[in-house]
């Protein structure tokens, strides 16, 4: 009884945690077949205040806020989605591959993770955009540097403990190839942590993906961004607030959910288990 | 006794500062190379829309660009390590004397963060890790996960707005007098200072309850309040040294969270400081300053982690062998 009470409570708090983040991800994925108007003309003059043909004001060009607001979702939400995936293979594939040879390649890797992790992620962002400039497959670069690492140092201490298991030592004493115990006999039984771990990759490729087009290093005008949006119109933030807090809104919707899932994730999948720590 | 107790600590001391010089290298040849592998180079920076004329190749003669990555390198490293960060490709000032005009309102900003985060991280990390469970516990935790989930940006925009716009009781930008620092009209750091703060304090009191909710199982803890030893002298004699060394990792990290927050607050706020500075610089890609910006960062990260790990060795005497 008890269990169960607490079980759907439990499953009641996670829909509540969701609903804000789906919201938002609702209006990302359908929002640009509803914009009224076009994201690059201007409806009006600059920082106009609501009015019928624009219920959310004008923007810092005179466009219409309510339709930008409507498309600029993509960028924030496929994004991290990308760079969650590509970070969490890459840095799965280096942890587990360094925890599961016992050689010269395990304490190499294991060094260039420590070396990337020694700098700020910032520096990583700027350091990378003044190379290669800004945009969406540098962003995805940033995201594998800066949480690639962790990933990888999470997949080997974990793959480690695995690989001392008597079935992966029986597997390989039977004489099944590298690849095969690999891939059958440690990656199912790192899965979990690996599991917990994309969520918290996820969330923090939210806040950095926001925070590079909030910068003007990701999504480039016109391209309708929320984060974009935010620096675009916080200089006139007095004529029309909401040309700035409605993008604020939704990003906030977005993370506040990511947040609490990978919190919620990370507990469910790991109980106390130490290694999958916050960051 | 006493040299006995110091022999170890300074062997290890010596041991992290060298390990540590030695990482900065490495993070100083990974950060040269970024910045290095795509053609367009830095005297297109420097010539603009100039960039299509002859004087292309006069400037890359003059500014060495034609000589291998290797050397450049080099060039540039040793140029570091006696005191001489290049020139800013923008500017054309030396970037040691922007980094001198400006790091003082960095560290103004960095230092009364740090003074208003340290101890609210403590003090919530405390309250929260030694009920763990209770009440008090999952009403604090909900809160620190709710202001952690605002990005840092979003709470600087959003303080900017209720105090420096609505309310107008606060400067929403941040002038500093030519000549002058940050310290010269103090009301600029409040609103830079709290957005910094507020994300800080979220990240920092979650990891440090963790530490100390870890400490607070252990056995001889429990056998202490068993014994009736008072409550606050179980947390500080039994529970706070043990948690010391991971409270000690979490302050270094706070270092680069602050690194990253003053990037970030100083660009919303346009506060003159080392992060708007390193902001610019990668928007008009002024090579030679964001190296030499970014260095200086890294060496201060890295400096963090090795006086926590000596923190973490002082407390715990077990940790100083050679691992």
């Amino acid at each position: 009884m008890t269990v169960a009470l607490t079980r759907t409570a439990f499953r009641a708090g996670t829909a509540l945690a969701l609903l804000p983040g789906v919201i938002a991800l609702v209006i990302a994925v359908f929002g640009p077949f509803l914009a009224p108007h076009s994201i690059s003309g201007p409806v009006g003059i600059p920082w106009a205040a609501p009015s019928w043909g624009a219920p959310l004001g004008t923007d810092f060009l005179g466009r219409d806020v309510l339709s930008r607001v409507l498309s600029g979702g993509r960028t924030i939400v496929v994004l991290p989605l990308l760079a969650t995936a590509i970070s969490v293979t890459v840095g799965a594939v280096i942890g587990i591959v360094a925890g599961s040879v016992h050689h010269w390649l395990d304490g190499l890797l294991m060094r260039l993770m420590d070396a990337i992790l020694a700098v700020p992620a910032i520096l990583i962002l700027l350091v990378l955009v003044t190379g290669f400039g800004g945009g969406t497959v540098v962003l995805v670069v940033v995201v594998v540097l800066i949480s690639g690492p962790f990933t990888a140092r999470l997949a080997r201490s974990v793959a480690i403990d695995v690989s001392r298991k008597a079935y992966v030592e029986s597997a390989i004493g039977r004489g099944e190839s590298m690849v095969a115990v690999l891939y059958r006999e440690i990656l199912p039984n790192v899965g979990g942590a690996l599991l917990a771990e994309a969520g918290l990759v996820f969330s923090n490729s939210i806040f950095l993906v926001a925070l590079a087009n909030f910068l003007g290093f990701g999504a480039q005008p016109p391209t309708a961004d929320w984060a974009l949006m935010v620096a675009e119109n916080n200089p006139g933030v007095s004529f029309n607030p909401w040309s700035v807090l409605v993008p604020v809104l939704l990003i906030v919707s977005l993370t506040i959910s990511a947040n609490l899932l990978a919190d919620r994730l990370a507990r469910r999948l790991a109980g106390d288990d130490p290694r999958i720590a916050v960051r | 006794m006493r040299l006995w107790l110091s022999r170890p600590i300074a062997g290890f001391l010596v041991r992290r500062l060298l390990a540590g010089a030695g990482l900065l290298l490495v993070v100083s040849l990974l950060i040269f190379t970024a910045t290095d592998v795509l053609p367009g180079d830095a005297a297109e920076v420097l010539l603009g829309q100039e960039a299509a004329t002859p004087r292309l190749a006069l400037v890359r003669q003059e500014l060495g660009l034609n000589e291998p990555a290797p050397q450049r390198y080099l060039r540039w490293i040793t140029g570091v390590l006696r005191g001489d960060l290049g020139t800013s490709l923008v500017s054309q000032r030396s970037v040691r004397s922007i980094i001198g005009a400006r790091i003082e309102n960095t560290l103004i900003l960095a230092l009364a963060t740090g003074l208003v985060v340290f101890p609210l991280i403590l003090a919530l990390g405390i309250l929260m890790g030694t009920r763990e469970g209770s009440r008090v516990d999952a009403v604090f935790s909900a809160g620190v996960l709710v202001t952690y989930a605002f990005p840092m940006f979003v709470t600087a925009v959003l303080l900017s707005l209720l105090f420096g716009v609505w309310l107008d009781v606060l400067p929403p930008v941040s002038l500093v007098p030519v000549g002058g620092t940050a310290l010269d009209s103090p009301s600029i750091l409040v609103l830079p200072v709290a957005s910094m703060a507020l994300p800080s304090v979220a990240w920092g009191a979650r990891l440090t309850r963790a530490a100390v909710a870890e400490a607070s199982r252990a056995a001889h803890v429990e056998a202490a309040r068993l014994s009736g030893i008072a409550e606050s002298r179980v947390i500080w004699r039994h529970v706070l040294p043990a948690a010391l060394p991971p409270i000690a990792q979490v302050c270094a990290r706070l270092v680069g969270v602050l690194v990253g927050g003053t990037v970030i607050v100083e660009t919303v706020f346009n506060y003159p400081g080392l992060g708007l500075a390193l902001v610019q610089a990668a928007t008009s890609r002024d090579v030679p300053l964001v190296l030499g910006i970014g260095l200086l960062l890294a060496a201060v990260e890295i400096g963090a982690y090795i006086v926590a790990d000596l923190v973490g060795v002082l407390a715990v005497p077990r940790l100083r062998a050679p691992s």
